[in-house]
């Protein structure tokens, strides 16, 4: 029996406002713990809180980056649980009206394009963090308050593959509005994954199980690869899935059942009486929608259109609200799109990926990138020393001028100084140029490798070719 | 208007509390009672009436994302039962 | 006459003619607390030492001609569930018992401003729940009139302290009463002012959408004062009341001929006894005398109001109070295997049991399955009740009603949560309603203990609330006084 998997997430995005969203403590990873923290934060007595602007104009970005209706009026609910990290023991969220509903994110996997649907975003705070040590726990406040948005999906998506272009789709959306900084590794992008598995030829969903605990996009992968596999297990052995959360454990390989037997969380949602309602006027949200950024589903095809580049190349570059912005710089300096489209592909996304670096931190600034490629197209360096100029580039910052001075790159086109050399090199190379007047036509690249290596690369590539094939055949 | 032993437990288990057996019956009896009072409030047709979920008519009340003054974390953390270089410190969770 | 038994009016005038000085006031004021605490034990803390120093050092400053507040070196007490910096606050729960907040509430940050001394932190019940000043960790107070008696509550302390002479003025938070209800039993005045006029910032939280902190005084003008004092906007409570403040003061001396007074019929028809009934009916008259009309009215929600207030209250009460967990501060307790222990120990051995009660109540009423039949339901009522007393404010210009249905009850009478509950059947639905109110002493009863009206007013009509508080407090002429 062939099964299918249905998956929906729960994406947690941290919002990038200088501070948190009930209280003006300083929003700022890795701080020295409990040093951004206050007494709304720390739920001390009497403390009240009172709400970002900027938190709620985020929110409406994010959600008509992704497609969403803003309705004019959305509140904020409490959510009862207990647990250390959350002060007030509720969490302030959204429950019955959230900001964004009914969105809508278009992917392209394998070619097909489908569409993901939103069902909600919402508004609410983070918790702090727990520290275990051996017998107690560490609890440090400075992340309690944060501002997220969470995004629910509908179970739309189908595979791995899927959810992975669909939260690199989140990502670049969210930079570019400049919302959040989507940092997996920093917990600024979280993600929950509902699976269920059902039958190829069934219409109604299995039972779904929630996982937690999801860190990377390798170990969201994992996850769903093993808890589909052993869903359809226990649906072989004619049990049911009970629908449960499971927490992931990267090391081990598997999902373990989380929630405490005891107590099903009633979380006991009710308004948030120390807070007042959203309204948002059409026209304050026609505002937001006009001043929005061109955003990535809209750059990619004006990418394919303006300046022809591949649908391929246009997403890829468009993956990034930086590798984006680089490019756009780049080609306003160099009006050559294929040509920078191509050196940002294959050359500085392979240096970045190499250093472990992000497209936020690129080293190469785009004037000199631009630099680049004139002196390649001038013919001053040839391409294979243009590499290796860009390496140096990128790991020291220089203009790629001086590095060429400094190196003594510059491409050798004295035809005389090559023909020199070309002699020379057959000269002294009887066997393969018998080779080659024998009728292997090959061996002429032994003849351009060697007068390209005695130049360290640096002679003119077309005329040592040219030359070359001269010498041979005359 | 009854309200079940087990009703009292999981009242007591969302709130936090123990309750000793003797203390869940008096429970049981001064929570019934007031149920049963509140009970009334099905008196009144409230088929078309909105809740007032807010007393005031303000909304978007918002403050600006500014940084203010801010209290040192000695201060913050000098009602703490239990801390250790800057953390607050609990008893361990049981995951 | 002793200094502290000035009211605010009388203080400020012979403070500022220099007839006395603060520190004289101040220490006439901790005489008294020293004398009368162990009989009534109002308070909870005592800032002695602290208090000459600020009554000394304002006594500076009024010398040495520089600028000094509204309230300079006026003693006044703070009930405990107002924060104060660095002078403990505790609600009067086990659970704070040790607590000292590193913030002033709001209203105390104003006071600050106006230079007043802080003379102590008055006895409540735990976390403002309870009528009658019982619920206390750090023992009852009594009633500076009848030692037997309760003050009232929550505010019992605060009103007490007053009663009694051991300050100037206090402050109290009412949030089905808490203010009222003791002014009444203890024979001073006391205000709840509309829901959003004084910021609830530092006011450890009750029912979020019920609290006000109001003023409890000798006079009806001192109340007046004060709200001019602590209302106004504040942007750290979200639901403080963005608009233009009044003068609360202005034509409350003005006569009030003409003036719409309506006695709801609902009021008149619950039991009570004998002696709130003759002075309400001579209240009445008196409001006749002065030229106002009178006439009787309908609340027909009235009924409903104390289980729609239960209801709401207890509910929001459950969730403000899930953060006392022994984690951040306040008390912990001693012995425990792991987190969940610690939690369930901490908050059964740091609640009292109004409270646990009333968190198991609210946690009932917003669990699923509930929800709708409880809570939701209670906030439609809440909408009918507003919309009736809005319907009487197009007619009327106050309601009058008794504060209590009975003068102050003995220590130990209410034996039952309900029976306790009844008691605030007068004052509740003002807060359900969202309006204002004032507690005026009318009268007294056969056995010589204070009986006050209530003066019920519009939201945002504190100005008529005040000037019928006003007139009515000349007419009546109130001058009883217990006998501690």
């Amino acid at each position: 029996m062939k099964y299918e998997k249905v998956i929906g997430l729960e994406v947690h995005a941290e919002l990038s406002t200088e501070t948190k969203i009930f209280c003006s403590c300083k929003n700022e990873f890795g701080s020295d713990q409990n040093t951004n923290v206050c007494p709304v934060c720390l739920s001390m007595p009497g403390m009240l809180p009172v709400l970002n602007r900027k938190v709620v104009e985020y929110g409406v970005r994010a959600g008509i980056a992704l497609g969403c209706d803003i309705p004019n009026f959305s509140k904020m609910d409490r959510k009862n649980y207990t647990y250390p990290d959350l002060s007030k023991s509720y969490q302030i969220s959204q429950f019955e009206f959230p900001l964004c509903k009914r969105g809508c994110v278009e992917i392209d996997v394998d070619g097909q394009t489908r569409k993901i649907g939103i069902t909600r975003i919402h508004i609410e705070e983070d918790a702090g963090k727990l520290l275990h040590q051996s017998g107690y726990s560490r609890v440090d406040y400075n992340r309690g308050g944060v501002p997220l948005i969470e995004i629910v999906t509908e179970p739309d998506l189908r595979s791995a593959e899927e959810v992975k272009v669909f939260l690199e789709s989140i990502k670049a959306n969210l930079e570019f509005i400049g919302v959040s900084d989507c940092k997996m590794q920093e917990g600024s992008l979280r993600c929950d994954v509902n699976i269920s598995v059902r039958p190829e030829s069934q219409k109604e969903f299995g039972t779904r199980a929630e996982l937690k605990n999801l860190n990377s996009f390798s170990a969201i992968f994992r996850a769903i690869d093993y808890e589909s596999n052993r869903q359809i297990d226990v649906l072989e052995s004619g049990e049911k899935v009970m629908q449960e959360t499971r927490r992931w454990d990267d090391t081990q390989g598997k999902s373990y059942p989380m929630r405490d037997k005891e107590e099903a969380h009633d979380y006991r949602y009710f308004p948030d009486p120390d807070l007042v309602p959203i309204y948002l006027e059409d026209n304050e949200i026609q505002d937001i929608r006009d001043s929005m950024p061109e955003l990535p589903a809209a750059k990619k095809q004006r990418y394919i259109g303006e300046f022809s580049l591949s649908d391929y190349d246009a997403s890829i570059l468009t993956n990034s609200k930086f590798t984006a912005e680089y490019f756009e710089q780049c080609v306003l300096q160099y009006p050559n799109p294929k040509a920078v489209c191509n050196y940002i592909m294959v050359d500085l996304l392979k240096m970045l990926n190499e250093s472990g670096m992000e497209a936020s931190q690129i080293p190469v600034p785009a004037g000199d990138l631009c630099g680049l490629l004139k002196l390649l197209e001038d013919g001053v360096v040839n391409s294979s020393v243009g590499k290796q100029v860009f390496e140096e580039m990128f790991k020291t910052g220089k203009p790629p001028e001086q590095i060429v001075e400094e190196k003594g790159l510059k491409q050798i086109d004295d035809t005389d100084a090559i023909h020199e050399l070309v002699l020379r090199i057959i000269r002294d190379n009887p066997k393969p140029a018998a080779d080659y007047r024998s009728g292997n036509a090959k061996a002429m690249t032994f003849f351009v490798g060697q007068v390209m290596k005695a130049t360290n690369g640096k002679a003119n590539p077309k005329t040592v070719n040219e030359l070359v094939k001269k010498e041979l055949d005359g | 208007m009854r309200i079940s032993i087990e009703e009292v437990e999981k009242m007591a288990s969302l709130s936090m509390l123990y309750v000793s057996d003797d203390d869940k019956k008096m429970l049981q009896s001064s929570l019934e009672s007031i149920l049963s009072h509140a009970q009334r409030l099905n008196e009144l047709d409230t088929e078309n009436v909105e809740p007032t979920t807010y007393i005031l008519k303000q909304q978007n009340v918002y403050r600006e994302d500014e940084t203010t003054d801010k209290l040192s974390r000695e201060e913050l953390l000098r009602n703490a039962p239990e801390q250790e270089d800057g953390y607050f410190i609990v008893p361990q969770v049981v995951e | 006459m002793k200094l502290n038994e000035l009211n605010l009016t009388q203080a400020l005038t012979l403070l500022d003619k220099k007839e006395i000085t603060s520190a004289e006031l101040t220490e006439d004021c901790l005489k008294k607390i020293e004398m009368a605490e162990p009989k009534i034990h109002a308070l909870v803390t005592i800032a002695g030492e602290n208090a000459m120093e600020q009554a000394k050092a304002v006594d500076k400053k009024r010398a040495a001609g520089k600028k000094i507040g509204r309230l300079a070196g006026i003693p006044g007490i703070i009930k405990d569930g107002i924060c104060t910096r660095d002078v403990r606050s505790t609600a009067s729960s086990k659970m704070l018992y040790n607590y000292v907040p590193v913030y002033d509430a709001h209203v105390i940050e104003k006071l600050k401003a106006e230079d007043y001394v802080l003379v102590a932190k008055a006895n409540m019940d735990e976390f403002a729940m309870g009528s009658s000043t019982e619920n206390s960790h750090f023992g009852v107070t009594r009633n500076p009139w009848d030692m037997e008696r309760v003050p009232g509550g929550s505010s019992g302390g605060s009103a007490a302290a007053v009663a009694a002479d051991e300050t100037i003025f206090a402050l109290g938070s009412d949030t089905g009463g808490s203010v009222r209800q003791p002014a009444g039993f203890c024979g001073v005045v006391g205000v709840k002012p509309t829901y959003g006029t004084v910021s609830r910032y530092g006011l450890m939280a009750f029912a979020s959408s019920l609290d006000q902190i109001g003023p409890l005084t000798k006079t009806v003008e001192d109340s007046a004062f004060l709200m001019n004092v602590i209302s106004g906007r504040d942007e750290r409570d979200s639901t403080s009341a963005i608009m233009r403040y009044p003068d609360y003061e202005k034509d409350m001396r003005k006569d009030i001929k003409g003036m719409k007074v309506g006695v709801p019929k609902e009021y008149m028809e619950q039991e009570m006894s004998n002696d709130v009934r003759r002075v309400f009916e001579d209240s009445v008259k008196l409001f006749k005398d002065m030229g106002a009309t009178v006439e009787t009215t309908s609340l027909p929600t009235f009924d409903y109001a104390l289980s729609a207030y239960y209801i709401i209250s207890s509910a929001e009460v459950s969730s403000n109070l899930a953060r006392f967990d022994g984690i951040r501060y306040g008390y912990r307790t001693k012995e425990y295997a792991d987190l969940k222990e610690m939690y369930k120990k901490t908050r059964s051995e740091g609640f009292g049991d109004e409270v646990k009660r009333r968190i198991m109540l609210g946690n009932y009423v917003l669990s699923s399955g509930y929800y709708d039949a409880y809570y939701l339901k209670a906030l439609k009522v809440r909408t009918l009740i507003k919309n009736d007393f809005e319907e009487q404010f197009k007619k009327f210009d106050i309601l009058l009603s008794p504060v209590t249905p009975t003068p102050a009850f003995k220590i130990g009478e209410k034996s039952t949560p309900m029976e306790m509950y009844v008691s605030d059947l007068f004052t509740v639905p003002v807060n359900i309603a969202g309006m204002s109110a004032i507690s005026v002493p009318a009268g007294l009863s056969a056995d010589g203990l204070p009986l006050g009206i209530q003066v019920i007013t519009n939201a945002f009509w504190e100005n008529t609330m005040f000037r019928a508080a006003y007139n009515f407090e000349q007419s009546a002429g109130f001058a009883a006084k217990p006998a501690l």
